[in-house]
């Protein structure tokens, strides 16, 4: 098969996992599709340099993880500089920093709540965060999220249920 | 909200598709990225440390030469200072 139809097959049986996983990272379209962009621009470059010694679905997570991760501290310091250096509102900060939650996979009556708590799940330190998205948005097994994340499954049960407490402490009791 | 039922909501989202346009826009970003062969960059780098030692090189003997230019100042009845006053 030559290079480029490679490439094509390959976008196409990972294309939906990115997307979405980027949604749930970033929680905005435009973002997200730009965050695909770089995962596939990425894969394009690393992919002649790809020794095999996890399979490439686990590459492509972690390609995307830390696409996303660097997107988010990016954003952040965008956000930090402009509320610092524009006295703008934390409002308008999030605006210009393209923090606006337009998330097309949240269903509506959804939307309100799950905005919250991504605001929550943002504030997570990065490991308990993805070991929290990848288990629930992902559906991954344990032993899926220790190899995607390079760790054993006792560390990310250990991050799990961290991230829980932290999501327990933070998020305001509704019921 | 407790944590199983923040789970189940982070559960609820729904998959949805990439826009049909990504894949375009990303063999758009490959063929616009222009990559250089890494030869190419090897003789890059020689001929500016090979332009950096011919500076050198130059400058070097410039400075070596000043008490010739001193010797021929003296012998017109120049000043080869730039100080007014000396």
């Amino acid at each position: 098969m030559p290079p480029q139809d490679e490439f094509r097959t390959l976008y196409h049986q990972h294309a939906r996992m990115v997307y979405n996983l980027c949604l749930n990272y970033l929680h905005g379209r435009e973002d997200a599709q730009e965050a695909t962009q770089d995962v596939f621009v990425k894969v394009h470059e690393r992919l002649s340099g790809f020794k095999g010694d996890a399979s490439l679905g686990t590459w492509i997570y972690r390609i995307t993880i830390n696409t996303c991760l660097d997107r988010l501290k990016a954003r952040n310091r965008k956000k930090r500089s402009l509320l610092g250096w524009f006295s703008l509102s934390d409002e308008q900060a999030e605006r210009s920093a393209s923090l606006v939650f337009d998330h097309p996979g949240v269903a509506a009556e959804d939307r309100e709540a799950l905005e919250r708590l991504f605001a929550v799940v943002d504030e997570l330190p990065d490991q308990q965060k993805t070991a929290l998205l990848l288990k629930t948005t992902e559906d991954l097994s344990m032993s899926a999220i220790a190899e995607v994340m390079g760790l054993s499954p006792k560390a990310v049960e250990s991050l799990l249920s961290r991230a829980r407490a932290n999501l327990r402490q933070r998020l305001p009791n509704e019921g | 909200m407790d944590t199983n039922g923040t789970e189940d909501l982070l559960k609820r989202i729904a998959r949805v598709d990439p826009p049909p346009f990504l894949f375009t826009r990303i063999e758009a970003r490959l063929s616009a990225t222009v990559r250089v062969p890494r030869g190419r960059l090897v003789a890059m780098a020689c001929a500016l440390a090979a332009l950096l030692l011919v500076n050198a090189v130059i400058l070097g003997g410039k400075a070596g030469s000043s008490g010739q230019l001193d010797e021929v100042a003296d012998a017109m009845g120049m000043n080869a200072s730039n100080q007014l006053y000396r």
